[in-house]
């Protein structure tokens, strides 16, 4: 009785209060994206990342209201996964945020399909670009048209733990070295780790990594895809590919262990220092060095192909794309000129969103001596000085996305033992087919 | 999530009624043989059954102390690590929630999820037992053909559906509102709790509503004093699925809502961990307690209602 009196008191004082909020919520956020009062434009922008990514965005984007009065910014995040939820729905709905974040695994895709607008007409006013790097403008290219603009930049490294090696007795690698000298320190890590508590392997295998076979691919003088977006390399090349690491495997297995690696998730066998090298991207250091707690991993390139050059290429790192369904597209190229030259801006994200593309960038960078943010781009300029750096970032394909997930899967099952390399690669092309078209 | 509050409760539920249909074989077999044989069977068989509920219960429970536990260690000591009793206690990471993402308060995500729950009771509440009703009342031409596309509504996934609902509410400009969340809801477009609602009013004798109207009572008479006051168990069950559902919504606002600030918990609780940058697991923990916190308290105060409205099948006060 008294429960149900409360009860519709309740009900009766949630509906109001409900009908209120529901009204201001209509009148708060009921804009999309059109212009205000007082000819002010509202531009919307997304982006992934976590809190911290979170926090330089909101300072970034203060200054640039500050800057340009008339402007006013919208932005909302979500994780990377959720992020390309949420576009695709969009996507369909044809109601892109004006400017968003792109990947380069998404790039062909959302261009394609004419998601996009095609930035060449901003060029050189309102989005200047003259300062980058042309291999790293050329990136956000697809067939003629300019769709995206990269922030940053990253670029392979293999990492090593020197307190690790100096423990077990093993030199690491010296920077000329080749893909057989990497087998070589591999296995005599794993050697000299058998009896150490936990045991101490050299790395996983590196096979596995769809990056670092196109890394290897143009270090055999091949492109990856050709321009219209089909595979460019034979089931030869990947089995002679996947049979390189095969002296570490066989007879015994020198690898760390698949079953480890899975159990370790979202951790590595690097970062628990179980595992004393891993390749990945240079901007990784700081993600290795919070996890594992060490704070004097090393960077060094990747190992050298058959004629002793590295043909690492710079990777663009977090693109902004503009939506062709923009009404604004002009002041969307503005922002985006702004995030990606603007110094102050530099400072503020320092290398969160990789080594900044343009050299203003690059020099507000307030380095602390030693400290992450600044051996990242020492790796970096140094790998550029010593002329490793000669290609330009093979544009992924569409569907790029789903072969690489594709190759990482066959990659995991290969290492359990369930594949032979012929399998493999039947299995890989047959998939690549579906995803190509 | 979603599942297992209500599970354990369920679980609750169905082991006492396990354990209530145990004793009387017990006590059978005191008639025959001897009675200190049967007393250590019995003494025997409770010990057996209790053991294994306390296992079973320390099975299901672990991964929830061991989240709750694991938001006070610092955050480089959470991962990969399975023991209970932290190593060393910090409360970092709740200030890491509490000081919210981007400029936005953690208030401000708790505020939107406690609207949204809210509304959705509320919403809930009132359309599916009008409807209830109607389907279950009123004769109207096509009425079984209109139960039977409701239902099949339920068949339908979410995600089929996803695309051409957000093409609709963004063409009414209702993206980045409360709208696309909260319509549905007062428009009785959750055929559940409708479904849920129906079988129970068919078990409620038509004796009391045919002598309301013997009275002079309308449909909406009816409906207000006969029935509502009647269909307080299953208002209470739906109510109680509705919160916990909606405040444990991550996709339907991931899709609909743009701006920080008007962002749920599950939005902002996914925030800490990113797997192209650093992740923070402790912030994450802290927030998923944080966010479990008020499903708990809500599910501990109305839980007696819940077991009541699944258990209640005819008429009650």
């Amino acid at each position: 009785m008294s429960i149900r009196k409360a009860a519709i008191r309740g009900i009766a004082l949630a509906a109001v209060g409900s009908l209120a909020l529901t009204a201001c919520g209509s009148n708060g956020n009921g804009g999309d994206g059109g212009s205000g009062e007082g000819g002010q434009v509202t531009l919307n922008f997304q982006w992934w990342g976590n809190d911290d990514r979170a926090d330089r965005y909101r300072q970034a984007i203060d200054l640039f209201e500050e800057r340009n009065p008339d402007i006013k910014v919208n932005t909302g995040f979500a994780a990377f996964p959720d992020y390309w939820t949420a576009r695709s729905t969009e996507a369909a709905g044809r109601s892109l945020p004006d400017v968003m974040q792109m990947d380069t695994s998404y790039l062909r895709q959302y261009a394609d399909t004419g998601q996009l607008a095609d930035l060449n007409e901003y060029l050189g006013e309102a989005l200047d670009l003259s300062e980058f790097d042309e291999a790293l403008v050329d990136a956000g290219r697809v067939d003629d048209g300019l769709y995206a603009v990269a922030t940053g930049t990253n670029t392979l490294a293999l990492f090593y733990n020197p307190g690790l090696l100096d423990e077990l007795g093993v030199e690491p690698p010296a920077e000329d070295y080749d893909w057989d000298e990497y087998n070589r320190v591999l296995a005599a890590i794993s050697e000299a780790g058998a009896d150490a508590d936990p045991q101490v392997y050299g790395a996983t295998d590196y096979t596995g990594t769809f990056w670092l076979f196109i890394q290897w691919l143009l270090q055999q003088g091949v492109e990856p895809f050709t321009e219209d977006g089909d595979l460019n390399f034979t089931e030869a090349h990947m089995t002679e590919w996947l049979e390189l690491a095969s002296e570490v495997r066989e007879p015994e297995n020198l690898t760390y262990p698949i079953q480890r690696t899975v159990q370790l998730e979202p951790l590595a066998g690097f970062t628990v220092e179980e595992a004393a090298m891993e390749f990945h991207w240079d901007n990784f250091l700081a993600g290795y060095v919070g996890d594992s707690g060490v704070e004097d991993l090393q960077l060094l390139p990747v190992p050298s192909g058959p004629d002793g050059e590295k043909r690492q290429f710079f990777k663009p790192t977090m693109q902004l794309s503009v939506s062709a369904n923009s009404d604004h597209p002009e002041e969307a190229a503005k922002l985006i000129d702004f995030l990606v030259n603007d110094p102050e801006v530099g400072a503020i994200f320092g290398t969160n969103m990789g080594v900044p593309s343009s050299p203003a960038q690059r020099d507000a960078l307030d380095l602390e001596e030693g400290g992450i943010d600044a051996r990242v781009v020492e790796y970096e300029e140094a790998a550029s000085e010593a002329g490793y750096v000669t290609e330009a970032a093979p544009l992924p394909v569409e569907g790029f996305g789903p072969i690489e997930e594709e190759y990482r899967n066959l990659g995991q099952e290969f290492a359990y033992g369930n594949l032979t390399v012929e399998q493999f690669v039947d299995r890989w092309f047959a998939e690549a087919e579906i995803h190509l078209g | 999530m979603t599942t297992t509050t209500p599970t354990t409760g369920k679980a609750a539920a169905a082991a006492e009624a396990a354990g209530g249909g145990m004793r009387p074989p017990a006590r059978s077999t005191d008639h025959d043989g001897g009675r200190g044989r049967a007393r250590r069977r019995r003494t025997w068989r409770t010990f057996l059954y209790h053991g294994s509920i306390l296992v079973l219960g320390f099975v299901i429970l672990y991964p929830a102390a061991w989240m709750v536990l694991s938001s006070f260690r610092p955050s480089n000591q959470i991962v990969g690590n399975v023991n209970l009793i932290p190593d060393n206690t910090t409360l970092d990471n709740f200030v890491t929630a509490f000081s919210g993402i981007g400029g936005v308060s953690f208030w401000t995500f708790f505020m939107n999820s406690m609207i949204l729950a809210v509304g959705a009771v509320v919403g809930i509440a009132l359309s599916s037992t009008v409807s209830a009703y109607a389907f279950a009342r009123i004769e109207f031409p096509g009425r079984n053909l209109w139960f039977a596309l409701m239902i099949g509504t339920l068949l339908l996934p979410f995600h089929v559906v996803i695309i051409p609902q957000y093409i609709m509410f963004n063409s009414l400009n209702m993206v980045d509102t409360f709208w696309p969340l909260l319509l549905g809801k007062f428009l009785a477009a959750e055929a559940f709790f409708v479904f849920l609602m129906v079988q129970f009013m068919r078990n409620l004798p038509r004796e009391l509503d045919e002598s309301a109207r013997i009275d002079g009572a309308g449909h909406a008479r009816i409906y207000w004093s006969i029935m509502l006051p009647l269909m307080r168990p299953v208002m209470v069950t739906a109510s109680i699925f509705a919160f916990i559902w909606s405040w444990n919504d991550f996709f339907g606002p991931l899709i609909y809502l743009k701006s920080p600030d008007n962002y749920t918990m599950p939005l902002a609780l996914r925030q800490y961990v990113d797997q192209t940058t650093v992740s923070d697991y402790g912030g994450q923990m802290a927030m998923a307690v944080l966010a479990l916190l008020p499903v708990l308290i809500f599910f501990i105060i109305f839980q007696r209602y819940i077991v009541d409205g699944v258990a209640t099948s005819g008429l009650k006060g």
